[in-house]
């Protein structure tokens, strides 16, 4: 029997803590297939967040570190400053992204750093209980806006990828989702892009992958799809908001 | 007269380390090309200003200048005063050496550059002064608690908060009792001169790599802008061992993890005992202070850092008067000379330690005279900093409480 | 022809992969597997497409698709049967 499709090697045999559902899952499954596609295990570094992907070292199978809440696109401008020949992968959820680490992902795309960023964006903070993040949508109810998001009181839901969009030196920025077949060859397809970028010395690079959070959104996983293809995608399209390729 | 022991490297030999240091290349020592070694040997490279050259330099120059000669080519910093010109060194010169300056968009960026840059096993550091070392103290904490080597120096200025931009020694504390969260500690050297602000940025690399360990060199306002006649030493170091931790791309090896995440239960205690053992292997080996005038002194002042200055005006003053008077001065803050210190609280009568503070290192003094004599303090704070005359009026007048003729 | 293979011991019992397979190939086991949960599995009569919808789609990692030489019987997840 031969495959046609196998679980990656770049993923190592641990079942993973993550709910059944849970959009990181799929996250760390595509990248660990393009690890393996693009031969670059011996050359890949992966920063793992604080959140839920804080274990992602325990499944990825490249060198991989730590980072403080936040602090993952500074590690990262280190670790491709000390070893530009490695490709360097920073992972965040919506906290660590979008709130506590804003000004280090602004400062660390508009310098161009060279390392690609994936940004798991569940609009929940699911780690630490559900919590409103900068991403959660508007009248969604987290353990911290029982009576749903305001604007009013809370300011809109934070959109990074138009954010970054506005940086001369960021080479590949997109947003896709993981509810469909097609939605998760896109999402690989994007991944895949902005890993040539860095490897073509580009500049940074960012793929926002709208992401299922079944437990805190209280919602079955086919329920959460739903949820992201008619309702989140509302407030963040998706789409490709920068390819160098493309001009 | 001074008795020395475990003092700071004769000049003259510029060594780092212990006694038994020889020159080491990266080539010499045999270590697989791939790993990443403590000095790669590219980074050993020729300096514009020729070892030995006598030259008149700031501190905060001189620190800089020593650092790229130890094989620091990664700085990351972020403007504030008073230790802005080695920022501005580092700018200039850390290109011209084939490094990288990268100014950060704050301390707190600096600080995580610098742990992905140890993590990647290359040599780096970054410098502030007091509030934005406060920045720094989660990265910090986070680079003792995945054991990672880097250097960091503070330049002190008065606080707390915004403060001013003048000498002062009030982050003592936070300096010397981990400052982060968490049970770690950093070495903690403090120069007293711009010659010791060069050779202990050098000695603080050897030491970060020799331990995995974050080290701080602990200065402050006045020896950062000061300018003094000095000269480099060439780099020689012990071996090292190499960095088989070090992320470089698992190219023939299995994956490596730099965390210090410890989430099963009994992990991370056990983690701590290592950590405790290492810091109990560098109170061992890493001890040093200076002690000038103490062998029959009966009065002894302890000061470190620009207070010792002053101390050591007061000392040679007393002395040409004939009274019985040292200075004893840590230079490792952490881990403290307190056998030192405790010994030679055996013999005098009394101590007086003077900082630029409310009183820090005094509770360590305490702890380590341990009430075997009294020990009373002076100091000033905000800002200010302690003149000769001061001090003499305070020992004369604690001589005179404790009974001493003169 | 392809065939689904699942890999019950990374299986969280999400059911998206049967939510998704395009010709409704895969149905919940009775089994439960050392995580406590029931694994799908595919249906005795109806016949993968090769599609990867449910590779694609699993969190987890835990569907593979294998090519298996064409046979008159019809199809049965072996693995699943042996566990």
């Amino acid at each position: 029997m031969s495959p046609t499709y196998q679980r990656p090697q770049a993923l190592k045999p641990v079942v993973t803590h993550y709910c059944g559902g849970c959009g990181h899952g799929v996250a760390h499954k595509l990248l660990a297939e393009l690890i393996d596609e693009m031969g670059i295990r011996e050359r890949t570094i992966a920063l793992a967040p604080v959140g839920c992907a804080v274990l992602l070292y325990c499944y990825l199978d490249v060198d991989c570190s730590e980072a403080a809440h936040g602090r993952t696109p500074a590690v990262a401008t280190g670790l491709k400053r000390a070893r530009p020949d490695c490709v360097v992968i920073s992972y965040q959820g919506d906290g660590d992204l979008a709130a506590i680490g804003t000004a280090e992902i602004i400062h660390a795309a508009n310098r161009g750093e060279n390392f690609t960023t994936i940004f798991v964006n569940n609009a929940v903070y699911g780690m630490t209980g559900g919590q409103m993040a900068p991403t959660t949508l508007e009248g969604q109810r987290t353990a911290t806006t029982p009576s749903g998001r305001r604007s009013a009181t809370e300011g809109p839901p934070l959109r990074v990828c138009e954010l970054l969009s506005n940086f001369a030196r960021v080479s590949y920025l997109a947003r896709t989702t993981v509810t469909s077949p097609r939605a998760v060859r896109a999402t690989r397809q994007a991944i895949r892009r902005g890993i040539e970028a860095q490897m073509e010395g580009r500049g940074f690079s960012l793929i926002e992958v709208l992401a299922p959070c079944p437990t805190y959104w209280r919602l079955s996983p086919a329920e959460s799809f739903t949820f992201i293809d008619e309702t989140m995608t509302k407030t963040f399209p998706l789409g490709v908001f920068r390819d160098y390729a493309g001009g | 007269m001074s008795r020395k022991s475990t003092e700071p490297p004769p000049r003259a030999e510029g060594t780092v380390g212990s006694a038994a240091a020889k020159t080491v290349t990266a080539a010499g020592r045999g270590v697989p090309v791939a790993e990443a070694e403590a000095v790669p040997s590219s980074d050993l490279r020729p300096h514009r200003i020729p070892a030995g050259e006598r030259l008149l330099m700031t501190g905060n120059e001189a620190a800089a200048e020593a650092a790229i000669r130890a094989g620091c080519r990664f700085y990351f910093g972020y403007p504030i005063t008073p230790q802005n010109e080695l920022t501005s060194y580092m700018a200039r010169e850390m290109p011209a050496a084939g490094g990288t300056f990268l100014q950060a968009e704050s301390e707190l960026a600096a600080i995580n550059m610098v742990y992905g840059v140890a993590a990647a096993g290359r040599r780096t550091m970054t410098s502030s002064s007091s509030p934005g070392i406060s920045l720094k103290q989660e990265g910090i904490s986070y680079l003792a608690g995945s054991e990672l080597p880097a250097v960091i120096i503070n330049v002190q200025r008065g606080g707390p908060g915004l403060g001013d931009i003048r000498a002062a020694q009030s982050d003592y504390f936070q300096a010397t009792r981990g400052g982060g969260h968490g049970d770690y500690r950093t070495i903690v050297l403090a120069p007293a001169s711009v010659q010791e602000m060069a050779d202990f940025v050098m000695l603080a690399f050897h030491l970060a790599d020799k331990y995995r360990n974050p080290v701080l060199v602990l200065a402050d306002a006045q020896l950062g802008q000061m300018m003094e006649p000095m000269a480099f030493a060439d780099l020689r170091e012990e071996p090292l061992p190499p960095k088989d931790w070090a992320l470089t791309g698992a190219r023939g090896r299995p994956s490596r993890i730099v965390k210090s995440f410890y989430w099963l239960a009994g992990d991370l205690e056990a983690f701590n005992q290592h950590l405790a053992e290492k810091y109990a292997r560098i109170q061992a080996a890493e001890v040093r202070y200076q002690a000038l005038s103490c062998d029959d002194a009966q009065w002894v002042l302890v000061a470190y850092g620009a207070s010792a200055r002053v101390a050591k005006q007061v000392v040679v003053e007393a002395r040409r008067r004939g009274e019985r008077v040292g200075l004893f001065r840590p230079i490792s803050l952490w881990p403290f000379p307190t056998q030192a210190l405790r010994e030679l609280a055996e013999q005098v009568q009394g101590f007086l330690v003077v900082e630029m503070s409310l009183g820090q290192m005094v509770e360590d003094v305490r702890l380590a005279v341990e009430g075997r004599a009294p020990v009373a303090f002076f100091g000033r704070t905000g800002g200010g900093i302690p003149t000769a005359e001061e001090v003499s009026r305070e020992l004369r007048e604690l001589r005179a409480a404790e009974g001493q003729e003169e | 022809m392809p065939k689904v293979r699942v890999l019950t011991e990374y299986c969280k019992g999400c059911g998206l992969c049967i939510t998704v397979c395009s010709v409704e190939a895969l149905e919940v086991a009775e089994e439960l597997t050392a995580l406590a949960i029931h694994p799908p599995r595919p249906k005795a009569d109806v016949r993968c497409t090769g599609c990867l919808g449910c590779a694609l789609i699993c969190p987890d990692a835990a569907i593979e698709i294998v090519e298996v030489e064409e046979s008159c019987e019809p199809q049965v997840n072996r693995a699943a049967a042996t566990r």
